[in-house]
This record gives C-alpha cells, sequence and structure tokens, in this order.
C-alpha cells in the first residue's frame, strides 16, 4: 500500500480510506494524523467539514492560503480579568451597569437574522444586523469581546457571506475591544485534513479582522498531539500574541475534559506569557489547571443565563460551596447578583488553588532541607 | 460550533459548507453555487414537515416514505397515502433526486400537532 507509514496497531479502517494516510498533505500533515479517525472521510455532501475526499478542497485550501499555521498577528490583548461574563442581547442593559470591566457578547446576538429552527433543523435565512449603534455605546463604556462562536450552520453562513454582508464594517461601526476568530469545528476523530483545514480557517479568519483594523484574539483547538505541535509552531511566529481562545462548550466525558485540560497545559507551559480564554470551561474542572490559573480566563453565559430562568446562585457560607435555586426574583436583579458570583467563585477558586500551590511549596522544600541536614 | 468528540456534534446543526465564494469565478465574474454540494445547499431544503391526519397508525416515530403520482408526491405509511405534497414541494423533490438527494422521513409531534418530517440525505 502507498506511503503507509501509520502503525499498523494504531490503524483504525477508516485510516486505510484516509488521504492523509497516505501522505497527500505531508509535510504539513505527517500520515501518522490519520490514526484514530472514527467517522469516514466520505462526505458527498460536503456537510459539516471538507474532508479529505471532497472535490472542491483546492478552493477551501486557496481560499486561506493552505493548511500551514503560518499567519502573522498583530493584535496585543492584555489586562484580562479571571472572569469574562457573557451578556446576550436581551441583557445589554445589565450589562451597562455590571461591575466587570470586560464582558462578552456572541455573535448571534449581533444579527437580527442569521439563522432559524425549522422542521427540526437550523437553516440559513438572509443576515441582518441589529443597530450597531447599541453596541457602540456599550463598547464606549466596557471592554466588549465578541465571540464569534455559536452553531456550524450560524458561523459557516456568516463566513461564506462574510463580504456580502458588510461583516467588517459592521463590527468596526460596533466598535469591539476584541473579536475573536471564527470557532469552526474541530472533533476528535474527524478526518485530520477537515481539523487541519478548520484549524487554519479560525486562524486566517482572526488575521482578516486584523486586516479589516479591528483587533482579535485567534481561536485554537487542539485534540492531537501533533496538533500541539503545529500550535506551538505557530505561536514561535507570533511572540506579539498574547492572548487566544479555546471553545470548551462541546466537551461533555471526563476523557474530552482531560484531552483539553492536556493541550491548555501543553500550549501554556511552552509558552509563558501566553493567556487562554477558555469559554464555557466548567469551574468544577478548574482545579486541574492549577498552577497555571493565573493565565487562564474564563468566560461564560452561565450567570446570565441562569438569570433569565430565575434561577439564584448562591455560596453556602460554612462549607462555601455554590449552589442553584429557583426564584421569583426579577431576571434582571438575577443576572447583576449572578455575575458577582461567578467572580467570587471564580476568585475563590484561585485563592484555594494558590493557597495548595504554596503548601505543596513548602513541604517540598522543607523536604529538601529535611534530606540535606 | 465547537470542539471536542465527533459523538458529540448536534444533529440538528450540520450544513453543507459551501465553496468560497472568492474562490469560485465564470468568465473572470464571481460565481457562487457551480459545485453539485452548493446546487444542493442552494435547492434541497434540509429538513422540511407536512401536517398530517391522524390515524391509527400515524404514531411519533413511525417511518414515513414518499411516493410519486402523476407529477405529485405523496407522504405514504406502509402503502397508505397520508398527505400530499404541493407541486413547488413536489418540484423539489424531483430536482433534488437528480442531484442526488434523497429524503427519509418519519412522524413527528410538534405544538401538540403531527406532522410527516423528512431530512435530507445526500449520497
Amino acid at each position: 500500500m502507498r506511503g503507509s507509514h501509520v502503525p499498523s496497531a494504531n490503524l483504525t479502517i477508516l485510516s486505510l480510506g484516509c488521504e492523509v494516510h497516505t501522505g497527500t498533505f505531508a509535510p504539513v500533515l505527517h500520515p501518522d494524523e490519520a490514526c484514530c479517525i472514527t467517522v469516514p472521510c466520505d462526505n458527498p455532501g460536503g456537510e459539516k467539514i471538507i474532508t479529505c475526499k471532497d472535490s472542491r478542497k483546492g478552493s477551501f485550501l486557496s481560499e486561506v492560503g493552505g493548511l500551514q499555521l503560518d499567519t502573522i498577528h498583530k493584535s496585543d490583548i492584555r489586562e484580562i480579568p479571571a472572569y469574562i461574563p457573557i451578556y446576550d442581547y436581551r441583557t445589554l442593559a445589565q450589562a451597562f451597569i455590571c461591575d466587570s470591566p470586560v464582558i462578552g457578547i456572541s455573535l448571534r446576538d449581533i444579527l437580527l437574522n442569521g439563522v432559524t429552527e425549522k422542521a427540526g433543523v437550523l437553516t440559513e435565512q438572509p443576515i441582518t444586523f441589529r443597530d450597531p449603534a447599541l453596541f457602540a455605546e456599550l463598547c464606549n463604556k466596557k471592554r466588549v469581546i465578541l465571540f464569534l462562536a455559536g452553531p456550524d450552520t450560524l458561523i459557516e453562513w456568516v463566513w461564506y457571506n462574510r463580504n456580502d454582508c458588510g461583516f467588517y464594517t459592521q463590527l468596526q461601526q460596533m466598535g469591539f475591544w476584541a473579536v475573536t476568530g471564527f470557532n469552526f469545528s474541530v472533533f476528535a476523530g474527524e478526518c485530520p485534513f477537515a481539523q487541519a483545514l478548520n484549524q487554519k480557517r479560525s486562524l486566517y479568519s482572526a488575521w482578516l479582522l486584523e486586516q479589516n483594523d479591528i483587533q482579535s484574539i485567534p481561536h485554537i483547538y487542539a485534540v492531537t498531539e501533533a496538533h500541539i505541535a503545529r500550535f506551538n509552531q505557530w505561536l514561535l511566529l507570533n511572540p506579539t500574541t498574547k492572548a487566544v481562545t479555546i471553545n470548551c462548550q462541546m466537551q461533555k466525558s471526563q476523557a474530552d475534559i482531560s484531552q483539553l485540560v492536556h493541550a491548555i497545559k501543553r500550549i501554556l507551559t511552552t509558552n509563558e506569557q501566553l493567556h487562554i480564554i477558555v469559554q464555557g470551561f466548567r469551574f468544577s474542572e478548574a482545579y486541574r489547571l492549577k498552577e497555571l490559573l493565573s493565565r487562564i480566563h474564563f468566560a461564560d453565559a452561565k450567570a446570565v443565563k441562569y438569570g433569565q430562568i430565575h434561577l439564584e446562585i448562591n455560596m453556602d457560607e460554612n462549607s462555601k460551596a455554590f449552589y442553584e435555586k429557583a426564584t421569583d426574583e426579577d431576571f434582571k436583579t438575577l443576572v447583576q447578583h449572578n455575575v458577582r458570583l461567578r467572580e467570587k467563585q471564580q476568585d475563590m477558586i484561585r485563592r484555594s488553588t494558590a493557597r495548595q500551590l504554596n503548601f505543596l511549596t513548602k513541604n517540598k522544600s522543607n523536604g529538601t532541607q529535611n534530606d540535606k541536614s | 460550533m465547537g470542539s471536542g468528540n465527533a459523538v458529540n456534534r448536534k444533529k440538528h446543526d450540520a450544513p453543507i459548507i459551501r465553496e468560497p465564494k472568492t474562490t469560485v469565478t465564470v468568465g473572470g465574474l464571481p460565481a457562487a453555487g457551480t459545485s453539485r454540494q452548493d446546487l444542493i445547499a442552494e435547492q434541497c431544503d434540509i429538513s422540511f414537515q407536512v401536517r398530517i391526519k391522524e390515524f391509527p397508525f400515524t404514531k411519533k416515530g413511525v417511518p414515513v416514505e414518499l411516493n410519486k403520482k402523476d407529477k405529485l408526491y405523496y407522504v405514504t405509511v406502509l402503502g397508505t397515502q397520508i398527505a400530499l405534497l404541493t407541486s413547488g414541494r413536489s418540484a423539489m423533490i424531483e430536482t433534488c433526486l437528480r442531484l442526488g438527494v434523497r429524503y427519509t422521513g418519519e412522524i413527528v409531534t410538534d405544538n401538540h400537532k403531527l406532522y410527516a418530517r423528512f431530512t435530507r440525505t445526500i449520497r
């Protein structure tokens, strides 16, 4: 079999059908990356991803200048708080008066129309934007990050129509402090060409924002060691990039979370000045990130969403555990309250972790001194 | 959205990725929708549903089929006609058939009403 480099013990039957396995995309993609494929590369409809089998893949590669992660970025984002509450269109008034210096908004909340649910699936609609002045007013008072995350149907549709719908002009008028790259999907088990293409598309989309004078925060996502290595190489090309973002909303199982934590640790350990904004990362799993927490910033819509469904976040004074309870309180008050509690919770996680690390460090140095004596 | 494990992909969020507009030209001018996938994206609904009457056998989850008679398509359950598609929708089915698209269906409830819901499958 031509170009078979993958150790046979790691091959799945689907690996044999992948063009990456035959070395078609070497040297950027090593044939070894075709191991562990669990979803067939055959995708005649071009649905969800562009695989190695797609006859149009040349167009997609031309659009973003190939698979190599070689975009150079000039944005320099600093002073990010530990917690970034993400508001939506209905709670913009609460965003104005919150204490958080940095807040987030999602792509769907700047749109009047983009996608709709029809007969059980998401369907594309003509793209129209909300009045930019609404967001411009907010952006005058707060540092607002626009997260270009959401359903694939929305992201791909806006990306496809980005020039026709005046996407960059709209964003310029809104005046965001920073906009993330698009969160094109990267799922473990799928065609490695598709993964690499979407990783490049994400970085390219951040680069395009900067070409349109919009400060960007590149979005990255790594599910394999090869991905981690490529992102670390890309970060070497971009020493002024101080912050990236990772969307963590789809991680369900402990295995998924472990893989994500591993990637974050590898990237932050290699890049000692880098900060990562994790969107949708569970607070309950934050302990896994231990000594790296000072360079990790948590963004989520939980405080706002809970407020909207009349759930109040509270802390038990004795156990210091956080919990939610249903209430009749007005949602506007609840949103304010919940954001404060989430910030408090994040602060307590960091203090607790710092104490543990201090304790371990002291014990270690005491142990060393005892050994010497 | 999203990233993670392929098993976590959401079934209701499965767009056709359209060919970039900037790279597709006809006679030097940008031309969208020339690939088969783009034609399918433009012309073939991802999903559609038709209101159906209640019969003893029209229960949620029951598979339904599309059968053609003259120029129109009918919704059938085990050979029994339970609904008729419009001429416009029938024409869409016919066009999409030529593009290699099939519609598979089942009975669903939506807002306490019964529908035959069909979803696109691309071969």
